[in-house]
């Protein structure tokens, strides 16, 4: 990758980070919506339901804490677009320097330590494992979902009368999560790549 | 930080401003910039300096895809209003900057690929995004000699660029004008210094009087929505700006 790239692709990739992130909060948002009617609906089952109340509970205590990983994720994207756009800036005067200081030795000369700092800049100051960090911790709670999407799915056959429309829900979060699954999957191929901008 | 926030919509067609921003240096300029979207195409007008691109990027995000920002609309050429080009056409080395044809040679420093910049004519021209069109409307010599507005009929929406703006105390953060006699003193030095020409300016009158305008958002300051709008307009008609 040439310098001159470097910047424009760090800044691509937190778009894509971004986006991804956007996904993930909407899932999490209706997962934590579905809960809550889940929640609702095993109260009107009563108390052959309370298992799949306390299971849909917990997922959304689940979705909160997968929002709150995905809002430490929007944080370090927000830092590495700022320092995507200081290193986008840094290597277009770094090359107008370069190009004044192939005039001759004496400008080279003359303009090594500000082509130097305009070098320093081009560093990110995000690394991929801050992200490798914040997404395995969203990964372990995507994975106890499953777990909760089965324990909801084996509840629902206990919940008497509501147990067909109790069964569609945890079918509905277990779809949820697993589509979690996949963005995390994506979000991890996005972030390995960031230190090999570098 | 700046936060971007839904001003008009009519169905998919939205008006983001992306307004005020408490985070910025003390020795730059606040400004708005504003975003018009249909959802898969999206122009955005006085993409601002190449200091605030961080924050513009950032708070454009939270609402749309950047990717979506295939056009840019430029009112003129100054940095406040388009210095991030250069920034913008690394994102996106496809994307386009409409503007007053007078700036083709100067606007290209603050960097940009052969192709970026589209003329547009000294008579203005429309635009079209989705289904809607948008009017890129002559104010030349307001303050820039080459210089457009865009309006849109479906949201009754004039984006003016430098004509509105008001320098407002930092304390002052308002979306809308609130109180209008109080903030139009934040604007009258401004105007008149900054509008060259009183002929331009009644032209311009003229011209948007025509119009159905409901939101006015200039590049700086509040936004005029309402009776602030006439209002706006009334106080600039009787105006004296300019030298001579």
């Amino acid at each position: 990758m040439t310098i001159a790239r470097a910047g424009v692709s760090s800044l691509r990739q937190s778009v894509l980070i971004h986006e991804e992130v956007k996904v993930v909060i909407r899932h999490c948002f209706e997962i934590n919506l579905m809960g809550l009617n889940a929640i609702l609906l095993a109260k009107k089952a009563g108390t052959s339901a309370r298992g799949f109340g306390v299971v849909s509970s917990e997922l959304r205590q689940l979705s909160l804490e997968l929002q709150t990983a995905m809002q430490a994720l929007n944080e370090l994207t927000q830092q590495l677009l700022t320092s995507a756009t200081s290193r986008l800036q840094a290597e277009r005067r770094w090359q107008r320097l370069h190009d004044a200081a192939s005039h001759s030795e004496a400008l080279h000369a003359l303009l090594r330590p500000a082509m130097q700092r305009a070098q320093a800049r081009q560093q990110l100051s995000v690394h991929a494992n801050q992200f490798q960090e914040c997404l395995a911790e969203a990964n372990r709670s995507c994975t106890f979902g499953l777990v909760l999407a089965r324990a909801a799915r084996i509840e629902s056959a206990y919940s008497g009368q509501l147990r067909s429309v109790l069964a569609e829900l945890a079918e509905s979060f277990a779809r949820q999560i697993e589509s979690v699954l996949g963005r995390l999957t994506t979000l991890q191929h996005i972030t390995r790549d960031l230190d090999l901008h570098a | 930080m700046k936060k971007a926030q839904l001003i008009a919509s009519c169905e998919q067609h939205r008006w983001y401003a992306i307004a005020r921003d408490p985070a910025r240096a003390d020795f730059l300029i606040d400004t708005n910039e504003y975003v018009v979207t249909t959802g898969e195409d999206s122009l955005l007008c006085d993409p601002g300096g190449a200091e605030v691109f961080p924050a513009v990027f950032a708070a454009l995000s939270e609402v749309i895809d950047p990717r979506s920002v295939r056009r840019v609309f430029s009112s003129h050429q100054d940095p406040d209003v388009i210095s991030s080009l250069g920034l913008w056409h690394d994102f996106n080395p496809d994307i386009r900057c409409h503007v007053s044809g007078l700036w083709a040679g100067f606007i290209p420093h603050f960097g940009c690929g052969a192709d970026t910049l589209v003329a547009i004519p000294d008579a203005g021209v429309n635009l079209t995004l989705g289904e809607r069109e948008l009017q890129l409307i002559p104010a030349h010599y307001l303050h820039s000699s080459g210089n457009f507005h865009v309006y849109d009929p479906a949201c009754k929406l004039l984006f003016t660029g430098d004509v509105g703006a008001a320098l407002l105390p930092d304390a002052d953060c308002n979306l809308f004008v609130e109180d209008f006699d109080r903030h139009i003193r934040f604007a009258e030095g401004f105007h008149k210094r900054w509008m060259g020409s009183n002929t331009a300016k009644k032209r311009w009158i003229e011209r948007v009087r025509q119009l159905e305008i409901e939101l006015m958002c200039p590049q700086h300051g509040a936004i005029y929505r309402g009776e602030d709008v006439q209002r706006f307009i009334d106080w600039f008609d009787d105006l004296q700006v300019g030298y001579g």
